[in-house]
């Protein structure tokens, strides 16, 4: 017996090993049957507490292929609580499964949660050992509850990563990432700012016969829409679940997203109208876990600019009047940026400079007077009094924002975290002369190096 | 035959030492004491570690064939060398337990959403015991054989974070002071002292002349990116590596990456596991053979089921946690007895070797006597052997029956 255990210990091992845990395993249910996958999370605070939303996948056995989050397999459930902690364990009750968070891409805040210090809510998630994906953070205009229930409602990947809606924003707004190492990293950081994206949820224009369970008939608040006109199907993408298209420039357009429907033919009006998540560019800035100011129109423009990693954006002007212009609206898109920065003390006194060279592309002349000299693609169009224009409207969204940042206080350009990193004893000293140290922005001289050129 | 192993295997085995700790739970240690300047806590306790690693590669080819037992028993004595041995023993034993809690760390926190205690532990246990019945040459070849891998691994653990990474963060040095750097140092010792592998290891490496070539080369690539390593931790997170106790995870979270290479990531992370169950086999096997050699156990079987029992006291039965773990491997006096010990060893290795200089030569009698390890007998020659014998002495050996020894070195 021994020489036989001798001869094939692994073996005998491996079947020692097997016969021994066989019965623990054998008997335990599926995972799936006890961990509820949840996709994305909206936290509220309501008068009975702490709201929390979740979207969770449930498996459609009748459906060949798997693929979570499609025709309607994600479900929305909601619980209150005391604190978020407390939340989740009624959600537990409530689904009958443990909500597994390693697949939650997006964490929903409502606004109002930034009344106090919103890290008190998100503390929860930064602890967890639950929330394996770094997941990206966002506001809500209205409700979080709101947004999960739409991002339930919609068809194909968004409704499983509401954070596909964000895939555009490093490049067009922003330009940070906004997950939650990525806020915390800034909140914690000397300038203690951070941004996060604004969503929305509207109308799309088109009506739904067939509404999900899921899908919340709230009514919308009107105001976000009110702010920019409706565009509706005007970011259809052929096919692909991924359609978005943000853009800086929001005094003229709306962002609106849409996912593909299979039944196109919406119902003549029997439906309600089909809610879909907005991404219309807008940020907000918090500092110490409070917003102190939200981010739109030229003021994002002038973000856009200032920032090095966004490569695109446009730069509208109106009543331009040249040969071949007649009081026209020009739209010019950036084809080509390059930012840099550097600051350096002067006389004792913090200067930072911003280098910008832009190269502009004329995209759309809106004019009411045809002229056929207008249609020329071979000329530079970034000249004369064109060119000052540009320079205006560049300079004028880019000293908007800065009189924002000044007047909250909010150090959107981390110009703390630059001279504290580079110029370490300089800045020590300047913080030391002034009475309030956190007043230290509004003693930075912003200086601007900015071309521009044409692009034929 | 030989079972000695290479000098790039001892290499090998040195930077899987040198990699086990570093990279999961003790980088937010450190953190915790040196904030953005945890690169340079590590510099520093990894600099003094390769001035030791120096110290020991000149005593290994001092005393090519002599264990380090052998060693401090013939300068010290026996009892000297029990307890220097017993001392190693706790220390690979620990660091071992160590390695255990951050495996079933990993487990629980990228692979399963909660996973079973028992069926977690049980086959480790299994795995760990068929592990400590090998040798070094086993774990040499094995080490050998995933280092290409292992390299692989951890490079991209290192560079996919680091192309996203805002290098700037490291900046300023010495923000919060110099005292707190060098306070990580002495809190985080136990991490260091990975060179005291090499005393398990004495007198079992075929110490060729490049042999020490070889080792210093693998040590420098693997401290370098150990060092890089927590440059992109502290890059990436900066004053908030506080809160990433999972530090070999979170860092390829933050890249975006990563959600494209899904694949990638996740044979990342395989190899990782071989990793660690490389280093948890290693550090006991160590365990395993000073504490063979302290007590001379005939029967290997001995110290591998007191290991096994002294395991299951400490992990199952006294449910020790990971932080209660890290709470007495960073307190005060824990961190300056390993400091102590770590500078002790090779110190007392030194003395010895001076002490004994000209007179540790092997001789016949203690290889016929097998007072001396049999890894030894292929590399005895006559010039090196002092002839004690007299002609009579040898005329009796010469009548005796032969030997074990003489069958053994007959069949090699």
């Amino acid at each position: 017996m021994l020489k036989f255990i001798k001869r094939h210990r692994l073996v005998v091992t491996f079947l020692c090993v097997a016969i021994l845990l066989t019965p623990f395993s054998i008997s335990k249910p599926a995972e799936s049957d006890r961990m509820a996958v949840v996709t994305s999370v909206g936290i509220d605070k309501t008068e009975q507490g702490i709201e929390v939303s979740v979207n969770t996948i449930v498996p459609n056995s009748g459906q060949a292929g798997g693929g979570g989050g499609t025709d309607g397999t994600v479900k929305t459930v909601s619980a209150t609580g005391t604190n978020v902690s407390t939340a989740f364990a009624n959600i537990t009750l409530v689904l009958g499964k443990f909500p597994g968070l390693a697949h939650c891409d997006s964490i929903i805040l409502n606004k109002n949660l930034f009344e106090e210090n919103v890290l008190e809510y998100l503390d929860f998630f930064i602890r967890t050992n639950n929330l394996t994906s770094n997941a990206a953070i966002m506001v809500a205009q209205n409700t979080a509850k709101e947004v999960v229930e739409t991002a339930a409602s919609q068809k194909g990947l968004r409704a499983v990563s509401v954070s596909e809606i964000l895939l555009l924003n490093t490049e067009y707004a922003l330009s940070k990432a906004s997950n939650i190492d990525e806020f915390y990293l800034n909140t914690f950081s000397p300038s203690k700012t951070s941004m996060l994206p604004l969503i929305t949820v509207g109308d799309s224009g088109k009506s739904n016969p067939d509404v999900d369970g899921g899908v919340a008939q709230t009514a919308l608040n009107t105001n976000a829409d009110k702010s920019v006109q409706s565009d509706s199907g005007s970011s259809q993408s052929s096919g692909s679940s991924k359609s978005l298209k943000s853009g800086a420039n929001n005094s003229a357009k709306n962002n609106s997203t849409s996912t593909p429907q299979k039944a196109e033919e919406s119902g003549s009006g029997n439906g309600s109208p089909e809610k879909i998540i907005k991404n219309e560019g807008k940020g907000v800035i918090v500092k110490n876990g409070k917003i102190v100011a939200t981010i739109i129109g030229d003021e994002m423009n002038g973000l856009n600019l200032l920032s090095l990693d966004t490569k695109r954006g446009h730069i509208q002007i109106k009543n331009v009047n040249t040969p071949e212009f007649s009081n026209a609206n020009l739209t010019f898109e950036i084809f080509n940026k390059k930012t840099s920065y550097s600051g350096k003390f002067v006389n004792g006194k913090p200067v930072f400079d911003f280098d910008i060279d832009l190269v502009l592309k004329l995209e759309e002349a809106t004019q009411k007077t045809s002229n056929i000299k207008a249609l020329t693609t071979t000329k530079n169009y970034v000249e004369g009094v064109v060119k000052t224009k540009l320079y205006q409207t560049a300079e004028n969204s880019i000293s908007k924002l800065i009189n924002t940042a000044k007047a909250n206080n909010a150090d959107v350009f981390e110009i703390y975290d630059y001279f504290n990193k580079f110029h370490n004893s300089e800045w020590k000293q300047f913080l030391n002369t002034l009475e309030n140290k956190d007043d230290y922005l509004n003693y930075v001289t912003f200086t601007l190096s900015l071309k521009l050129q044409g692009k034929i | 035959m030989t079972k000695k192993i290479t000098g790039i295997q001892c290499g090998l085995l040195l930077c899987l030492t040198t990699i086990s700790l570093k990279f999961l739970a003790f980088p937010s240690v450190f953190a915790n004491y040196a904030g953005k300047d945890v690169y340079f806590s590590v510099l520093i306790g990894l600099m003094l570690d390769f001035s030791f690693v120096l110290i020991m590669l000149w005593v290994l080819k001092q005393n090519p064939h002599l264990t380090f037992f052998e060693l401090i028993k013939r300068a010290f004595g026996k009892v000297v060398a029990s307890v220097l041995l017993v001392c190693l023993f706790l220390y690979f034993f620990f660091r071992g337990v160590l390695v255990v809690k951050e495996i079933h760390n990993y487990f629980n926190e990228t692979l399963f959403e909660n996973i079973e205690w028992l069926m977690f532990v049980i086959p480790l246990f299994a795995l760990i015991a068929f592990m400590m019945l090998k040798d070094f040459r086993t774990f040499g070849r094995t080490v050998q054989f995933f280092m290409p891998l292992i390299a692989l691994a951890l490079l991209f653990t290192i560079l996919v974070p680091a192309s996203e990474a805002d290098f700037s963060n490291i900046l300023p040095v010495f923000e919060y002071g110099v005292k707190n750097t060098f306070n990580a140092v002495l809190r985080c010792s136990f991490i260091f002292g990975d060179y005291l592998i090499l005393f398990v290891l004495m007198g079992k490496i075929k110490f060729t002349p490049d042999a020490p070539k070889k080792v210093l080369t693998c040590v420098v690539i693997t401290y370098t990116l150990v060092i890089l390593f927590y440059i992109v931790f502290a890059s990436v997170f900066g004053d908030v590596g506080i809160n990433h106790s999972l530090a070999l995870s979170d860092l390829l979270l933050y890249t975006s990456i990563i959600t494209e290479t899904g694949t990638i990531n996740w044979i990342n992370i395989i190899i990782w596991l071989i990793i660690l169950f490389l280093e948890v086999g290693l550090m006991f096997l160590s365990a395993s053979k000073t504490l063979t050699e302290a007590f001379n156990f005939k029967n290997r079987y001995i110290p591998t089921v007191l290991i096994c029992v002294l395991l299951f006291i400490s992990i199952v039965y006294l449910y020790l946690n990971l932080i209660r773990a890290i709470e007495i491997v960073t307190s005060l006096w824990f961190s300056i007895s390993v400091i102590a010990f770590q500078v002790m060893l090779p110190i007392l290795s030194v003395i010895a070797t001076l002490k004994l200089r000209g007179k540790n030569k092997v001789t016949l009698r203690q290889v016929y006597n097998q007072s001396v390890v049999k890894y030894q007998l292929t590399n005895i020659v006559p010039s090196n052997c002092k002839t004690v014998f007299s002609n009579k002495k040898i005329k009796q050996v010469k009548n005796k029956k032969p030997s074990k020894i003489n069958k053994e070195v007959q069949n090699a």
